[in-house]
């Protein structure tokens, strides 16, 4: 399996209900196609830097997990069907996932999540130490092919544009 | 003579600026990380060339290719919202 991370971009103008059905759901296509979700960063709603779909506003979440390249393009699949993504990002941030050290840095974060009085700062250095797999080629090296199947589009964007449609 | 001499003007040259990334290892380029990356745009939201941004070849690279990141997310412009004149 590969680690990989996904940018959710929901239609920020949708009532709360819909965003959570929405990353409810693709938080499931994950597990259904044999991928296994680490962990949910919720960034909350936030002002677009241009229009898109008629909107101003997005819902991010930042979705971290480890799946197959068939996991990915299930999920670019749906993005693509669903209206309520706007936009979707994903890198690649390992070809290769510890599933122990997966399994721990899973329970660590639903532990994190649990005591609520003191996590307020924590969001942001957690995920990052756990692993020393995952690290290895992390953030800097944005790798190309994000499982999109699609070796042309190496060049420069590794990644898959949303079906744009902002007319 | 107030007058300074060419010469001396023409030899006086701004220090070359270092790549900051190559200065401090634990300064990260991150496509969803907007902030640090808006110093590496025009107000204009226009790329800032690496003779200007003194970052090196290979961090410049990387720099440009996590603005386009962002921008593909609507984190940051690719052209600017200017206040209506
Ligand atoms: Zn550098």
């Amino acid at each position: 399996m590969r680690r990989y991370e996904s940018v959710w971009v929901v239609n920020g103008d949708l009532p709360d209900e819909e965003v959570k059905s929405a990353i409810d759901k693709f938080s499931r296509i994950i597990s259904s196609a044999d991928g296994l979700l680490v962990g949910l960063d919720d960034w909350g709603r936030r002002k677009l830097a241009y229009k898109i779909k008629g909107t101003h506003r997005g819902y991010y979440v930042l979705a971290d997990y480890a799946g197959t390249p068939a996991t990915v393009k299930e999920l670019e699949r749906n993005y693509r069907i669903d209206d309520r993504i706007v936009r979707y990002h994903t890198v690649k941030k390992s070809d290769q996932v510890d599933l122990e050290a997966l399994q721990a840095e899973i329970a660590a974060r639903a532990q994190a999540a649990q005591p609520e009085p003191e996590a307020a700062p924590a969001p942001a250095p957690e995920p990052e130490p756990a692993p020393a797999a995952a690290e290895a080629a992390s953030t800097p090296e944005v790798t190309p092919e994000a499982a999109a199947a699609s070796p042309e589009e190496a060049a420069a964007p590794e990644q898959t544009p949303a079906p744009a449609k902002e007319e | 003579m107030p007058v300074m001499p060419r010469r001396k003007r023409k030899q006086f040259y701004v220090r070359r600026k270092v790549c900051r990334f190559c200065v401090d290892s634990k300064l990260a380029i991150d496509y969803k990380d907007s902030n640090t990356l808006r110093q590496f745009v025009t107000e204009r939201g226009k790329i800032i060339p690496r003779r200007i941004s003194g970052n090196c070849a290979r961090h410049q690279r990387r720099v440009t290719r996590a603005i386009k990141q962002a921008r593909l997310l609507a984190l940051m412009p690719y052209i600017p919202q200017l206040p209506p004149t």
